[in-house]
């Protein structure tokens, strides 16, 4: 039987390095799958996986156990993305001052939908969203996280969850109603 | 359940998340309002459109070459554990065969003395010798083959490994670059500025101090 989450820090803890490779691997998909969903960049998930899984590292010697680590290591990706937004931002709107180079332009999902590429139009249409419904629907329907541990992430009330995951489909049914045929 | 309830837990029933009292409270919603079905039915079609969006081949590559590796030894351990059984059951009849350079090779001990009078013993022992490497053959190449597949596959990941880092080095350069650039600038500017201090000091000579 696989050991649980719980056992392999216990042994990685213990000194058993191979322990955490194995963590790693257990968690690798996810952590990557999570990160490409929010940054929609394969090199932005990965950078954010490497210092994702550095973290882990450096906090696990001292990791007390009091949340699951299931829940720590999606809330650390959820920052990292978060952060790398913000900086995005900071960079578009450093690049806007200067004027020195256009904009990029990043296609609307009913361009994307023009030119057939229907999941380029849904993710489109996710990346516009706003971010806490973003994340809810990413956590939700891509990584199959549950409403009660989405909650559990996010320090929201799971009411809250659903209210964001019912509102997240009500704006990606009016952007994406053009696909649906 | 009024609208802007049911609408959260429509969104529970889709995931199937919704414990059976809920379920029945917002069937019976759904029963008398019309508007609350639509939006069942529209949150239905969203979430089909959203399985359209698949992570990039890259991606699953990338941990699915870490994932597999156990399961990619599985038709060799199947391979070696029929290989073994049939090692064991040649040493058994008194043969031997082992493999070289990728090839069987079996070589039989029949029983001496009195099969050397017997003219059909050497027809016997070729028979058999073939019909020994027909059998083993394929579980040899196999073998031969998910080992070839097993070295292909780190030759892969140390090829990505040196991808990845040779991209990290580049783009630690082109930082180093604008650092570099960003000094000559800071330098070029501090060059000019003591350049007019000097010359406004050369063309304001200090005047003697006192009367």
């Amino acid at each position: 039987m696989e050991p649980s989450d719980d056992e392999l820090i216990g042994r990685f803890r213990g000194g058993e390095s191979g322990a955490f490779e194995r963590l790693i691997v257990r968690w690798d998909r996810r952590v990557l799958g999570l990160a490409y969903r929010l940054t929609r960049s394969v090199e932005e998930a990965r950078d954010v996986r490497q210092v994702a899984f550095l973290r882990a590292y450096q906090a696990l010697a001292t990791f007390d156990g009091r949340a699951r680590f299931s829940t720590w290591i999606h809330q650390v990706v959820l920052n990292l993305c978060r952060d790398r937004a913000r900086s995005g931002d900071a960079q578009d709107r450093a690049l806007a001052r200067t004027a020195e180079r256009p904009t990029l332009a990043v296609p609307t999902p009913a361009e994307t939908a023009e030119r057939g590429e229907v999941a380029g139009a849904v993710a489109a249409a996710i990346a516009e969203l706003p971010r806490a419904e973003r994340e809810v629907l990413v956590l939700r329907h891509y990584q199959g996280l549950q409403f009660p541990e989405i909650a559990e992430i996010l320090g929201a009330p799971v009411s809250t969850v659903k209210s964001r995951m019912a509102s997240a489909l009500e704006r990606l049914r009016d952007r994406l109603k053009d696909l649906e045929s | 359940m009024d609208c802007s309830e049911a609408k959260n837990e429509i969104v529970a029933l889709l995931y199937g998340e919704i414990d059976a009292r809920t379920r029945a409270e917002l069937e019976a919603h759904l029963e008398t309002c019309a508007s609350c079905r639509e939006e069942r039915d529209a949150n239905r079609r969203t979430l089909q459109l959203l399985d359209e969006w698949d992570a990039p081949p890259l991606l699953v590559s990338a941990s699915a070459a870490r994932a597999p590796r156990h399961r990619r030894w599985v038709p060799a351990l199947v391979g070696v554990a029929a290989a073994v059984l049939a090692f064991a059951t040649l040493a058994a009849l008194g043969a031997e065969a082992r493999v070289e350079h990728g090839r069987l090779i079996v070589s039989l001990r029949w029983p001496g003395a009195a099969a050397a009078s017997d003219p059909v013993e050497p027809v016997a022992r070729a028979v058999v010798r073939e019909e020994l490497e027909r059998a083993l053959g394929p579980i040899v190449e196999e073998i031969v083959e998910v080992d070839r597949r097993a070295a292909a596959g780190q030759s892969f990941l140390v090829h990505a490994i040196d991808v990845r880092r040779s991209e990290d080095a580049e783009r630690f350069q082109a930082a180093l670059r604008q650092v570099a650039l960003g000094a000559a600038v800071d330098v070029d500017r501090t060059r000019r500025a003591l350049g007019d201090v000097v010359m406004w000091a050369a063309s304001n000579p200090p005047q003697p101090s006192g009367k």
